[in-house]
């Protein structure tokens, strides 16, 4: 195809999988030509959580209008584009669909081809946009309010996971206690800036994790957020006024250590050159300094890396980045496309092999 | 696929596969089979609801973002008129019906001109509503009314056995909402000047998300006693 020589390769990027709507042109998969987000924090914060329907509605209102000004921003013109990616899933279904319909029916009009990206995977590539050293193999963390994973990527095609979420997504934990503490939504970056405040070993809440062979690399956090629920129901029954600061310090701390010590202990592990955090939890400040300061000590000369918040939560540019090595690769995807709630990240080698 | 005087392919599946995996391809399949490329399209409509959620929205994407890449017109037909359009007795009233779940129908009365050209008149607006009760509402015009719709599959016998020989069913052939219908309601819809950007292609959902209900219940309940 006289198209794979085209050069530069501008990708455009769409996402649509939970509730940001947004699409980017990334040229050659590194550089921004533009990254326009529509998000739909707002609208959900009134319910304590994005409501899927809601999500679905407002992604399809603003979807179309969000591509004609990525396209504006990169001064580019349908016709200059390489190809038309879009994210599957994992996510909402329901708002998945939007994106992945428009896009399958945007590359059709344009005849450009198509590519699908998993959601996960494409936040780590979040770091290959800020112009980081990227050393291979190298260990990622990607967490947020949808997914909690651990990969591993041995090359520039090869994602493997080595762990996940089997409950609660950390990012959710911070929602659900955030909410129990009457604080407002998304809860992470309130427990954040409130955390900075109090004591973090003010008290011992349970940290998961899960030592057997198998899941050693996974996570649980269902059990913390309980803990730290019922630690506010008795104190209410009390009658005492819980230390919110404390509160959320300790919690915050039980997260961030089981999310370091299993990062560093896979990058060990794996002979890892780099350590990229991703996702909107990668823009705690905690997490960040704890991951660099264990770092540092456990594997010196080891970089960690992490993008700039705006890229940390769920974007478009990530999707097209993460597009880029399939495109090289000429992995396209056929009309019948669909969206997956449940798509594994890493569920197969970027080669087309497994 | 219309142009001015004929209908040059239509192509329907009825089968248990998502529409999202199925549209596409089968686009793609009329547009191959017809000998059209995508580029002469000149215009897009789409059944824009009511329906089920997710199938809307399938179908209202799709339409968008093919007029965004054609740079083409694109306009959303009501899926109840699409359905009593390809009624053509003069003078019947025409009731399109389809299951809205919850106990519910979306549905619409309409009235076939008896004269020249014969177009349809409104005579009870779409909505969501409960079958009973609009059953009666229908019984009143005490007019013979013919049904269309994919909601006579659950609800057929039901119609037939409250409004006795008023109640006119097809076979199911003629109950499903066909894209030829739609295409027509669509360019008469242009022609008569409605907005044609894909921009103000909304979907019709003609019911509000669950859960913004029920927040607004909880708000009026505080209201109510604080
Ligand atoms: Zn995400």
């Amino acid at each position: 195809m006289s198209r794979l020589l085209k050069t530069p390769v501008y990708i455009l990027g769409i996402e649509s999988s939970c509730d940001e709507t947004a699409a980017a042109v990334v040229e050659d998969g590194r550089r921004i030509c533009s990254n326009v987000i529509s998000s739909q924090v707002k609208l959900h914060a009134a319910y304590g959580g994005v409501v899927p329907e809601i999500a679905s509605r407002r992604h399809l209102e603003q979807i179309n209008l969000i591509i004609e000004q990525a396209l504006a921003e990169a001064r580019l013109k349908l016709g200059d584009l390489s190809a038309v990616a879009v994210s599957n899933g994992p996510g909402l279904v329901g708002a998945l669909l939007v994106g992945v319909s428009t896009a399958k029916a945007l590359a059709y009009a344009a005849r450009l081809p198509l590519i699908a990206v998993n959601h996960v995977e494409a936040h780590l590539y979040a770091n290959f946009l800020t112009g980081a050293g990227i050393r291979y193999p190298l260990v990622a963390l990607i967490a947020s309010g949808g997914h909690t994973n651990l990969l591993l990527m041995t090359g520039p095609d090869e994602i493997l996971s080595l762990g996940q979420t089997r409950d609660d997504a950390a990012g959710e934990a911070f929602d659900k206690v955030a909410r129990a503490m009457g604080l407002g939504y998304p809860g992470g970056p309130i427990i954040d800036r409130m955390a900075a405040q109090g004591n973090p070993a003010a008290f011992d809440f349970p940290r998961a994790y899960l030592d057997e062979e198998e899941g050693r690399f996974d996570f649980s956090f269902s059990g913390l957020k309980s803990a730290v629920i019922n630690h506010l129901h008795h104190l209410r029954q009390k009658g005492e006024a819980p230390k919110p600061a404390d509160l959320a310090a300790s919690f915050q701390e039980a997260v961030v250590r089981v999310l370091v010590d299993k990062t560093i202990n896979a990058a060990r592990e794996h002979n890892a050159a780099c350590v990229l955090l991703a996702g909107g939890v990668a823009a705690n400040s905690r997490l960040r300094f704890l991951m660099r300061e264990e770092l540092m000590r456990a594997l010196p000369g080891v970089p960690l890396y992490f993008p700039p918040p705006e890229l940390c939560t769920d974007n478009a540019a990530m999707v097209a980045a993460a597009a880029y090595p399939l495109y090289r690769r000429g992995i396209f995807a056929p009309l019948n496309l669909n969206a997956h709630a449940g798509l594994p990240a890493a569920h197969r080698l970027l080669n087309g092999q497994g | 696929m219309i142009d001015d005087e004929a209908l040059l392919a239509e192509f329907t599946l009825n089968i248990r596969k998502t529409h999202s995996e199925r549209l596409m391809p089968l686009i793609d399949a009329m547009l191959k089979e017809s000998g059209i490329e995508r580029e002469q399209l000149e215009a897009v409509a789409v059944a824009a609801g009511p329906g089920s959620f997710t199938g809307i929205r399938i179908g209202v994407s799709t339409a968008r973002a093919l007029a965004q890449g054609l740079s083409i017109p694109a306009v959303g037909v009501s899926t109840l008129q699409a359905l009593a359009e390809a009624v053509p007795s003069p003078g019947a009233f025409i009731c399109p019906l389809l299951d809205a779940r919850r106990h519910e129908v979306y549905s619409a009365l309409y009235r076939r001109e008896s004269l020249p050209p014969r177009a349809l008149e409104m005579v009870i607006p779409p909505a969501a509503v409960e079958l009973g009760p609009f059953v009666q509402r229908l019984k009143s015009y005490g007019k013979p009314i013919v049904f269309v719709g994919e909601g006579l599959n659950s609800y057929g016998s039901y119609i037939s056995e409250a409004l006795g020989e008023m109640a006119v069913l097809p076979q199911a052939p003629q109950r499903a909402c066909r894209a030829a219908w739609v295409a027509l309601c669509g360019r008469r819809l242009l022609a008569q000047g409605h907005p044609s950007s894909f921009h103000e292609l909304l979907p019709q959902y003609l019911r509000r998300p669950e859960a913004e209900l029920r927040l607004e219940e909880r708000k009026k309940r505080d209201a109510q006693c604080p």
